[in-house]
């Protein structure tokens, strides 16, 4: 997260380029912010463009960025404004306006998803062989269940059920390391 | 209870797949209830995290298990094409490329924008600048505009599966797309399972659901549109939608927003390259070494001798930096000719190799064991038997040379002293890579040296290897980038925007992985 190593003059080649600084944190940040708009907006498409609007207004606003402040916790603020725009286009049942602004005012800090992220890789190892190449056909390659089906020659609602409990199972086990590691 | 009940809601929302009434009873419970929404955080961090916990570490880290399984599917889907590449390999292990003549493009349309597209079948992947040959476009999802040769300009929106039949027509067997067709491409047809769309000169939009259904929103001008299944064909004017289901036609008023436009497309379009840019800008300084700390990898596994991004220094500049941190002066690359263009991205640059004379000269490696080469290229054409991409100047046994064959393979050659005056060159060829279909494409290709067995892969992809002899030491030496000493090597003709020399072979994953986070 935000240490000492991100020496502001570091990996900077014009030297405190406001632009390249923000950028730079953003693409280091990515995967968090990601997890932000993915709890909100779970399809991945709509999702990805969530995040590519919310860079580019991250980079327009290069210089509101205070040094030392919570950069994440900046960029999901725009990415709040961003998901609300993709709400009001969207044209099958999601949540209310009034749930996603609470959900927004509950955001957990960057702390909560760095930690989830370092025991879910752990627990990732521990998921049997099928459950792990299901999770990641659908993760890592970014495949649509039915697609999923298709490759594995099983049914549709047989690959989300599989997925539905390999999260279950990865939540658990999410749990028990934090648990564990006393947090 | 409840907790059952509200853990089923939100998996149903990570899904996509909330009814209206599910939606509603679920923001009901989170707006009033705070231990709801600590546990829909808890609960969608898993979602939300996954994409970044099965990332692969960047470089240096052996690949997770299930890599394999997914390499081991992808396998499958090549294992014909493998089986003949295979057969060819064995042949290629010889002196003489083969020579067969590119076949003329038989080319309709031009893929020009590709925004965020995962392609049903990872072997049909294209990139902007395709040249599309009649056929079938899957798209899982993202979006791509097709120009036709017509002249009518398409953006698909994915899911969806496109038949390109002629420069004047497709077929939308499911899915959506939008036209643009102006007068000269006036009766650019779209068909689909349930109706036909004869387009006079205008905008509009057609939805494809299943084979009896379709819908046609007219934004600007007039269409024909006619059933399957009927005779008499029916005119629709600027405003106007219709919707065929279950044999039945019902009118209404056109709707853009159900449709993905050109303006919307350009803009994502934007948004893509300037992220993609800056994350690659990101990853290639910690690569080099000159990144923030902690995203630093750790440089001896890496093994990174040379590494031109083409991304500093003015456009005057006659000098290729050598980004690896302590890079000895030598390894700077001198350009020879070349004009600087623009790269994968806009805003990055690229040097294009046009002239038999453009050539950059550097210093590479003396004496190592093993090697990767990685460039991305983007190939103009290949018209020569050979065309170089990297010649060592030294004709000695273990010295490198990296081509490409006229049929598109890519081709590594070893020097060696057969106890002869002169020098023999073996030769490992890749399956064809570099196709019609894929020239004026960037590319991402790379080869890889264990000492026992060349790899060839293009755009992540394994292409073809075969076992090679284990020279003493491997030589690059004084080299060149994109032409050759040797008269018999043609120049390159195409642009280069990216080029690594690593003394280690990468493996499959890695390479993967330097495309993912590279590819355009």
């Amino acid at each position: 997260m935000m240490t000492d190593a991100d020496n502001p003059t570091d990996g900077t080649p014009a030297g405190g380029d406001a632009t390249m600084r923000v950028q730079q944190l953003f693409v280091r940040h990515q995967g968090i912010v990601k997890a932000f708009i993915l709890s909100l907006q779970p399809g991945f498409a709509d999702a990805d463009d969530v995040l590519q609007e919310t860079f580019l207004v991250v980079t327009r606003r290069a210089a509101d960025f205070r040094e030392g402040t919570n950069f994440v916790a900046w960029a999901c603020s725009i990415a709040r404004l961003k998901l609300f725009e993709a709400r009001r286009k969207a044209t099958s049942p999601a949540l209310s306006e009034a749930a996603l602004n609470a959900l927004c005012d509950d955001t957990p800090d960057d702390s909560f998803f760095q930690a989830r992220l370092g025991a879910l890789r752990e627990c990732l190892q521990t998921l049997a062989p099928r459950a792990k190449e299901l999770v990641w056909l659908r993760y890592h390659s970014e495949l649509a269940s039915q697609e999923i089906a298709d490759r594995l020659a099983w049914k549709e609602p047989a690959v989300r059920v599989a997925l539905s409990k390999a999260r279950v199972f990865l939540r658990e086990c999410v749990q028990g390391r934090l648990a564990k590691g006393g947090a | 209870m409840k907790d059952t009940e509200l853990s089923r809601l939100i998996d149903a929302h990570l899904d996509g797949r909330l009814s209206a009434s599910e939606a509603e009873a679920l923001s009901q419970l989170l707006v009033r209830d705070a231990d709801a929404r600590r546990q829909f955080w808890e609960q969608t961090a898993v979602h939300g995290l996954l994409p970044e916990a099965t990332q692969l570490e960047w470089l240096g880290k052996a690949a997770p298990e299930p890599e394999r399984n997914v390499v081991r599917v992808a396998w499958w889907r090549w294992a014909v094409p493998l089986a003949a590449a295979a057969a060819l390999v064995l042949l290629a292990v010889v002196w003489r490329a083969s020579q067969p003549n590119v076949p003329a493009s038989t080319g309709v349309a031009l893929l020009s924008r590709v925004v965020g597209a995962q392609w049903a079948d990872a072997a049909d992947e294209r990139a902007a600048g395709a040249v599309l040959s009649p056929g079938t476009l899957r798209l899982n999802s993202g979006a791509v505009m097709v120009e036709f040769y017509s002249g009518a300009r398409v953006v698909l929106e994915g899911p969806a599966e496109l038949e390109l039949v002629s420069a004047k027509e497709a077929f939308l067997r499911a899915g959506k797309l939008s036209a643009h067709v102006p007068p000269p491409a006036r009766g650019f047809t779209v068909g689909s399972p349930a109706a036909r769309v004869v387009d006079l000169g205008t905008e509009f939009g057609l939805a494809v659901t299943d084979a009896a259904t379709a819908e046609v929103h007219v934004f600007n001008g007039k269409v024909e549109v006619l059933a399957a299944n009927a005779a008499k064909t029916q005119s629709l004017n600027a405003g106007d939608s219709t919707r065929l289901a279950g044999g039945a036609w019902t009118r209404g008023t056109s709707d853009r927003a159900k449709f993905l436009g050109e303006a919307e497309l350009f803009q994502r379009s934007a948004a893509q390259s300037e992220l993609r840019l800056a994350a690659w800008r990101v990853t290639s300084r910690a690569w080099s070494g000159s990144g923030l700390a902690d995203d630093r990898p750790r440089l001896p596994e890496l093994s990174l001798r040379l590494h031109y991004p083409f991304d500093a220094g003015s456009p005057v500049e006659r000098v290729l930096t050598n980004a690896v941190a302590g890079a000895p002066l030598e390894s700077h690359g001198s350009i020879v000719g070349g004009a600087w263009g623009e790269g994968r991205w806009p805003g990055k640059r690229a040097l294009e190799f046009r002239g038999a004379g453009d050539r950059v000269r550097f210093t590479g490696p003396e004496s190592f064991a093993q090697v990767t080469f990685l460039a991305w290229v983007c190939v103009e054409a290949l018209p020569q038997p050979l065309h170089a991409l990297v010649s060592a100047d030294a004709e000695r046994t273990g010295a490198l040379r990296w081509e490409l064959t006229r049929d598109g393979r890519l081709r590594l050659n070893v020097g060696r002293d057969l106890g002869r005056r002169r020098l023999d060159w073996e030769a490992v060829n890749s399956a064809p890579f570099v196709t019609s279909e894929r020239l004026g494409q960037w590319l991402l290709l790379a080869t890889t040296f264990d000492g026992h067995v060349i790899r060839h892969f293009g755009n992540g992809r394994f292409i073809g290897e075969g076992p090679s002899f284990t020279p003493p030491a491997l030589h690059l030496g004084a080299a060149e980038l994109g032409n050759s000493p040797n008269p018999n090597i043609r120049p390159l003709i195409g642009s280069v925007d990216e080029f690594a020399v690593l003394t280690r072979a990468l493996g499959a994953e890695e390479v993967r992985e330097f495309y993912e986070r590279g590819k355009p």
